[in-house]
């Protein structure tokens, strides 16, 4: 019921930025702008970059706002957008991950003699992911879409998706424990 | 009443992130005590959405100058915005014609006015088109030279026959319904003269030399 209700809200907020109302488009921006930027800066690596196709996303979504027809809430169509142009631009250059952090921390503890931590260290085995682990399990926990919802953005079937967000996981288990993290669990 | 395994993997994300129903939840929650190799997956699972809610909370927000940067964006585009009553109507008609175009309806349509077209040209058109120009065609088996004629409407016979006789000549044919006779003379006369002499009658409409 809530869910109808939002997704009515952002047809109906859509619509309005479709007839170019800008103050529409300034509350649609507000209200999704920082989960996709999350979503892009996770995705590029790179704080300019995610900035230039959030810009090039949103005059997207200004000149596509005709084109939503609501089959999902419109946080997830703009992802679907900005997921398009960062890969066209991630074609054009590769990214170079540094990894050389993650080895240091392999020894249990930071360099300035703190406590281990564990969720630091997860935070940072998340980033030597491959693009499409690091991806599914950014929008499932992240951006807390559905398997539905991350199908549709994906291009993949549901099934997919979910076997997917496993094996991300067992990825970074495999990491994890290379790094020197000794536990069952994760 | 507890999940096997796989339904149990299936829900392990949506009850994270707080979309199971009551029931299922429950449901869930049972099959997590019972199960303590799934109760691992679980933990697993927990933790790394413990460490994006972290990361949330320390994940810098974007520029304050990006907004404007995008209505930029949008402006220098010179994109015309539309008055809404205008783009309603355009999207109106971008739907009728998206309902034209990809219908099938469309193609059966070009198909029976293709058909109607083609039958109409078979069998429609008569045969004779009602239009008609006032060139005879040459009478078969004469000698002399010939001549169309056309007389004023009010011109009787008598006058008719008198002129003739005049230039020395014979009717061929005529009148035809449109009031075309064709006459002929010898062809030692002076034609020119001859279609002189019937020009300046007062009695003819119309006077030509049929060509061979």
């Amino acid at each position: 019921m809530i869910e109808g209700a939002l997704l009515a809200q952002d047809i109906e907020l859509l619509k309005r930025v479709s007839k170019g109302d800008e103050e529409a488009f300034r509350q649609l921006y507000d209200l999704t702008h920082r989960k996709v930027y999350f979503y892009l800066y996770r995705l590029v690596h790179g704080r300019q970059m995610a900035e230039d196709i959030l810009v090039e996303t949103y005059t997207e979504v200004w000149r596509n706002a005709s084109k939503f027809k609501g089959k999902s809430r419109a946080g997830t169509w703009i992802i679907g957008i900005a997921r398009n142009l960062a890969m066209n631009q991630l074609r054009k250059v590769k990214v170079h991950e540094d990894i050389d952090l993650i080895k240091n921390l392999s020894n249990g503890s930071q360099p300035n003699g703190r406590p281990f931590d564990r969720k630091r260290v997860i935070k940072k085995a998340l980033l030597t992911l491959s693009t499409k682990h690091q991806e599914v399990l950014d929008l499932v926990f992240f951006h807390g879409l559905t398997y539905q919802e991350v199908s549709e953005i994906l291009g993949i079937p549901i099934n997919t998706v979910k076997t997917r967000v496993f094996y991300a996981k067992e990825s970074l288990k495999q990491c994890l424990n290379q790094l020197g993290v000794k536990r069952d669990d994760l | 009443m507890i999940y096997n395994p796989e339904e149990f993997k299936e829900r392990i994300i949506p009850y994270l992130n707080g979309m199971l129903s009551e029931k299922e939840r429950e449901v869930f929650e049972e099959t997590l005590h019972q199960n303590p190799q799934l109760a691992k997956e679980f933990r697993e699972f927990s933790e790394i959405k413990e460490v994006y809610k972290e990361m949330e909370g320390e994940f810098s927000i974007p520029s304050s100058h990006l907004y404007h940067q995008i209505l930029e964006h949008i402006k220098s585009e010179k994109k015309p915005i539309w008055p809404i009553v205008g783009i309603e109507y355009m999207e109106k008609t971008k739907d009728f014609f998206n309902w034209i175009f990809l219908s099938p309806r469309l193609s059966w349509g070009i198909v029976a006015v293709q058909l109607a077209v083609i039958l109409f040209l078979l069998i429609g058109i008569p045969k004779d088109s009602g239009f008609k120009t006032l060139t005879s065609k040459p009478p078969l088996l004469r000698e002399g030279i010939k001549i169309n004629v056309v007389f004023d409407q009010e011109t009787r016979e008598k006058e008719i026959r008198e002129l003739i006789n005049r230039i020395g000549g014979s009717i061929v044919s005529g009148p035809s319904p449109e009031g075309l006779y064709i006459i002929e003379i010898k062809e030692t006369k002076d034609i020119e003269k001859t279609m002189r002499a019937l020009k300046e009658s007062g009695i003819t409409q119309f006077v030509e030399k049929v060509p061979f």
